[in-house]
């Protein structure tokens, strides 16, 4: 209850002061057109002078104010443009359906056609559009390229719809998920034309059902383009690349922040993961092409990029964060409690994993999340070293796309998916923002602890 | 009785106590080991790069059914154009990139240091910290994302200008692109920077008679100019290095040499090493690994230069000493001045 | 929010010291020869909420150097920052009463000419980190001065004035930051000096210096004087002692007592500043 009013009266007093703050720059503002009482005894070289450094000192303020406003803005814009670009996207569908397409192709058996009978189907949904002539209802529908498609969404007993066979004339039902991509029908049986789902909306479809009288054969097709294998396979990646660089990055930083003295070598092993840190993420995929695909391949008998290739480079570019945020934290543990646990008799190497390690925690926690932050965003690297194929699924022994690799490949073709690839980013952005905003938090906590100190 | 199983509990503790010192020297051991491992990725990273980087002008690749090629070495550095068969040149993709960084700069410089400048200094108290985490977050946000950004809505504002452009796509969206990324990254650190500036100093300032605006520039950006190069060094090491946005913007055009207008299309070190990644084997892709050396190498000096410009503004100087270029003007002025006498004096002697 | 502060008023009696303050002299009676006079001045911190400046009445004669002295926390460097309104810059701070500087209220100067006139030395000593020329050139050039032969002879005669020429005059281009700490105070003086202000403000200038440093200071205070009015905050007693004429002993946000230095220490009128005189706190 009290930490509510604390909340609250925080908020209250952030409003009044950026009140006051835009009251003051209000003034500020105002007082820039003042003159003041000293101008009129002033010569007129004072006065241009005067006049000089006022439009100066202005155009300065104004200046910065503008440039601080631009980026926020510029920034603003951004989130903006992602989110109003890929939110219609964004479904549960989309997060769990195959990228590629499932098409069925449907057969009328040995007839060869189905023919339209004399009797009306009666519409036994709430379906707007419903063709009277063959018992079926349509919907007007959207495919994750924001391209117009028509479901349908029932078919009523007895309607020649429900006789569709595939290639070997075994019987099939249509499910949910998929939508019509063409009819193909005849008006007078001598005649043919394609209905296509994506050019005729609901309603014309239905017309046109309802003028012809043969349905020669249909395709139905699923909407596809789903990021279900890239989710699932980045999911694996940040468990893999974790698997692999906290261990190696935490002995290392208890290696530095405990045992280490100054000498060559601690300044020799310090400089050498500064400079790792440096090193941009595409060497890094290529330095995993050429170190860990011959490495890995030579021992599983894979060939390719695969899930362990890419995550051992991502364990790699995770290293020096890891190193350097872990050490940090060490940094800030109190001497005395160290020199209290080896006072009481504890040998080293008891202190290290029973008081450092346990008071390290945030900042490993700290590492961590600042790593699945940067797994998912990463592209250029997992390129070159994973591979940039879209998977339906994912799986141990080939290299699919991760999500951000998904990103550029859909945009990289001839037409590039802004919606799905706004979509994919919106999930991104979120994830990152939410682990950002826990780091900020757990800094929080462990500023206390420095306060303490 | 009691003496002696004393005696038997320190020569006991005497043995527990030296398995512990023992077990210690190995732990530590075992964490220097995997200090060192951690520390030496990068000398594997270079070498096996290195090695393969050099391939393509030592190995037969054959491209075509019985003809075999090799990078081409002095084409390596002359040609004008990039390909993937052994004639590449990638002379023009070190300066498109080089210029593509220095465009992005040029945007993000100004821009950052007087974000941060607002932030800290003429922000509402509340709003600040407010808008330091917006930057904080902003900066954690995946270069993919500034791809798209940039492929959606900077190609297409670049695509309205009066001059026919390869569909927005051009070196100057990708230096927009750059800058955008970076713009955060520079804030950050010059927001640190700025905080850290004494006190006492701007008091001074202003007990001087200064406005706050020429405090601000004058002394508040002066005294912060070391941090905030700090911050510019990790936002040229960034912009050197991205690829994927970069390549979703440039337009990766392999004939070379239209940089000089940043409306063109372009080709950067790393959207060559990108682009056509799918398809390529042989000899186009291993030469991918020659660049990659080529852009490590850019990014060392690069950033070393920097450093050393860094350090040298932290240096307090003790004594006057002139800079080079001073000593140049006071070296020519000297000889002018003594031309003009020599001169003067000869035109004297001959009127008269 | 005016409420609060009529509940303070009425909690804590006022404080009227203005018999003990305000000095019955000839040189008082003539308004020239006042630099700044205080009348019923209130300071207020945190939004009213701390009760830093009580009733102060106080006048400060011209060419004169006056000490403010007392117990740390007492308001004396507080009083010193009103006079050319520094304490503007800190947020939630509030002054009442009337401050005249040559006779005109101190809000109605424009805040730029005051501090040009009322300059201000820091109690640690802070060279830009430029060149010295540059530190001395810093508050001209803000003036929008530009001429390089002014400015150079502006260097030369407030180098001079400080007393600092002939150490430095070899070596103008080197550093602020590279002197040491006498030569930064003195060079913060010049700094001061360079913008030929009327009053200069010193907020503790020797504390954070050795004791000859200290000494060649107050030479140099002794020297400044005859040209600037001085107002010198200081903890030392022996040093407001021996280089001010006048000096005024605060305690918890009042102004005691103020009178002549060599009064003030031989017959102190209130007890309170004879206890501190003598030892006894502070």
């Amino acid at each position: 209850m009290t930490n509510l009013k604390k909340i609250v009266n925080s908020t209250k007093e952030t409003f009044v002061d950026i009140g006051l703050g835009f009251k003051k720059s209000f003034k500020n503002f105002i007082n820039f057109f003042k003159v003041d009482k000293s101008f009129k005894s002033m010569n007129s070289k004072q006065k241009r002078h005067y006049i000089a450094r006022k439009l100066k000192d202005g155009g300065i303020n104004v200046g910065t104010v503008c440039f601080g406003l631009f980026t926020v803005a510029m920034l603003i814009w951004m989130v903006v443009y992602i989110f109003t670009t890929g939110s219609s996207t964004l479904t549960w569908e989309f997060i769990t359906s195959d990228y590629t397409k499932e098409s069925l192709t449907l057969y009328t058996g040995e007839k060869n056609y189905f023919e339209a009978g004399d009797l009306t189907f009666e519409n036994t949904t709430n379906a707007e559009i419903f063709s009277e002539k063959w018992g079926v209802a349509l919907e007007n529908g959207v495919d994750n390229m924001q391209n117009n498609i028509v479901y349908v969404v029932h078919i009523e007993d007895g309607s020649p719809f429900n006789d569709f066979v595939n290639k070997d004339g075994e019987a099939v039902e249509i499910s949910d998920n998929f939508y019509c991509n063409y009819l193909s029908v005849s008006k007078t049986g001598a005649d043919f034309s394609q209905l296509n789902g994506s050019e005729l909306t609901a309603e014309e479809m239905c017309q046109e059902l309802e003028q012809s009288n043969y349905i020669l054969g249909a395709n139905f097709m699923t909407k596809g383009e789903g990021i279900k294998g890239s989710l699932l396979t980045t999911l694996m990646l940040i468990g893999f690349s974790l698997l692999f660089s906290l261990p190696l990055g935490i002995g290392a930083a208890i290696y530095l922040g405990v045992y280490a003295k100054n000498g060559p070598i601690t300044k020799g092993i310090r400089t050498l993961i500064d400079v790792t840190s440096g090193i941009p993420s595409i060497i890094f995929g290529l330095a995993g092409a050429v170190i860990f695909i011959p490495f890995v391949n030579s021992i599983s008998g894979l060939t390719g990029g695969n899930i362990f290739t890419g995550s051992l480079t991502m364990a790699l570019m995770l290293l020096p964060t890891i190193v350097k945020t872990t050490e940090e934290s060490i940094n800030v543990i109190p001497k005395s409690l160290t020199q209290a646990s080896l006072a009481l008799g504890a040998s080293r190497t008891q202190t290290t994993f029973k008081v450092v390690l346990p008071n390290a925690m945030p900042g490993i926690l700290t590492s961590t999340l600042l790593s699945i932050g940067r797994i998912i965003g990463e592209s250029a690297a997992l390129v070159f070293a994973m591979g940039s194929m879209i998977g339906n699924t994912a799986s141990l022994s080939s290299g699919y796309a991760s999500l951000a690799v998904h990103i550029y490949v859909i945009l990289g073709g001839e037409a590039p998916r802004y919606a799905a690839a706004c979509a994919i980013a919106i999930i991104i952005l979120i994830v990152v923002l939410v682990l950002s905003l826990l780091v900020k938090l757990i800094s929080l906590r462990l500023n206390r602890f420095k306060g303490a100190q | 009785m009691l003496e002696e199983l004393n005696k038997d509990n320190i020569v006991q503790e005497d043995k527990k106590f030296k398995r512990k010192e023992l077990t210690d020297r190995i732990v530590k051991l075992i964490f220097l080991f995997i200090a060192i491992i951690c520390a030496s990725f990068v000398i594997f990273i270079v070498i096996f790069i290195l090695e393969k980087g050099i391939e393509p002008f030592v190995k037969n690749y054959s491209l075509v059914e019985g003809e075999v090629v090799q990078q081409n070495i002095g084409l390596f550095f002359t040609n004008t154009r990039w390909l993937y068969d052994g004639n590449g040149g990638m002379g023009f993709l070190l300066l498109t990139t080089l210029y593509t960084t220095l465009l992005s700069l040029i945007i993000s410089i100004p821009v950052s240091i007087f974000t941060a400048l607002f932030i800290v200094r003429m922000a509402p108290k509340r709003a600040k910290p407010v808008i330091k985490t917006c930057v904080e977050l902003l900066s954690s946000i995946p270069s993919v994302i500034y791809g798209i950004f940039g492929m959606g809505v900077i190609c297409p504002i670049i695509q309205m200008a009066p001059v026919q452009t390869f569909a927005g796509n051009s070196i100057l969206s990708a230096s927009l692109v750059l800058a955008l990324m970076s713009i955060p990254t520079i804030t950050m650190v010059s927001i640190n920077a700025i905080e850290a500036v004494d006190k006492s100093m701007i008091n001074a300032s202003i007990a001087l008679g200064a406005s706050n605006a020429q405090t601000n520039l004058k002394i508040v950006l002066f005294s912060a100019k070391s941090g905030i190069f700090a911050g510019i060094i990790l936002g040229v090491g960034r912009a050197l290095g991205e690829a994927t946005a970069v390549q979703m913007v440039i337009g990766n055009n392999a004939n070379g040499l239209g940089f000089y207008n940043p409306l063109n299309p372009g080709m950067t070190l790393t959207s060559a090493m990108l682009s056509g990644i799918g398809e390529a084997s042989g000899i186009g892709y291993d030469v991918r690994f020659s660049l990659g050396i080529v852009l490590i190498l850019v990014i060392l000096m690069i950033t070393s230069i920097l450093n050393v410009v860094k350090n040298k503004m932290d240096v307090i100087k003790t004594k006057n000493s002139t800079s080079v270029i001073k000593k140049i003007g006071k070296f020519f002025s000297s000889d002018i001045a003594f031309i003009r006498t020599y001169f003067n004096d000869k035109f004297k002697k001959d009127s008269k | 929010m005016i409420e609060f502060e009529n509940e303070q008023t009425n909690v804590e009696q006022k404080v009227d010291n203005s018999a003990n303050t305000l000095l019955d002299k000839e040189e008082f009676k003539n308004p020239e020869n006042i630099a700044f006079s205080c009348r019923n001045v209130d300071l207020y911190y945190d939004y009213g909420e701390k009760h830093s400046l009580k009733n102060i009445n106080i006048d400060i004669l011209k060419n004169k150097v006056t000490a403010f002295i007392g117990p740390s926390g007492c308001g004396k460097s507080t009083l010193l920052r009103c006079f050319d309104r520094m304490n503007d810059l800190i947020d939630g701070c509030k002054v009442t009463g009337d401050i005249k500087y040559m006779g005109q209220d101190i809000n109605e100067i424009n805040t730029i000419y005051l501090r040009t006139k009322v300059g201000m030395v820091f109690q640690q000593p802070n060279p830009f980190p430029m060149s010295i020329r540059n530190n001395i050139c810093y508050g001209p050039r803000c003036q929008g001065i530009k001429n390089k032969d002014t400015l150079n002879k502006i260097v030369e005669q407030s180098l001079k004035d400080s007393a600092l020429y002939d150490e430095v005059s070899d070596r103008l281009d080197a550093s602020g930051l590279s002197l040491s700490g006498g030569q930064q105070q003195r060079l913060c003086i010049a700094r001061t000096i360079a913008m030929s202000p009327d009053v200069i403000l010193m907020d503790e200038p020797t504390s954070a210096l050795d004791p000859i440093a200290t000494l060649k200071i107050e030479e140099l205070i002794k020297e400044l004087k005859k040209k600037y009015t001085i107002i010198i905050v200081t903890h030392n007693m022996q040093q407001a002692a021996r280089i001010s004429d006048y000096t005024a002993f605060f305690m918890l946000g009042e102004l005691v007592e103020f009178n002549e230095t060599e009064e003030f220490f031989a017959h102190p009128r209130d007890k309170r500043s004879e206890d501190y005189i003598t030892g006894r706190f502070g």
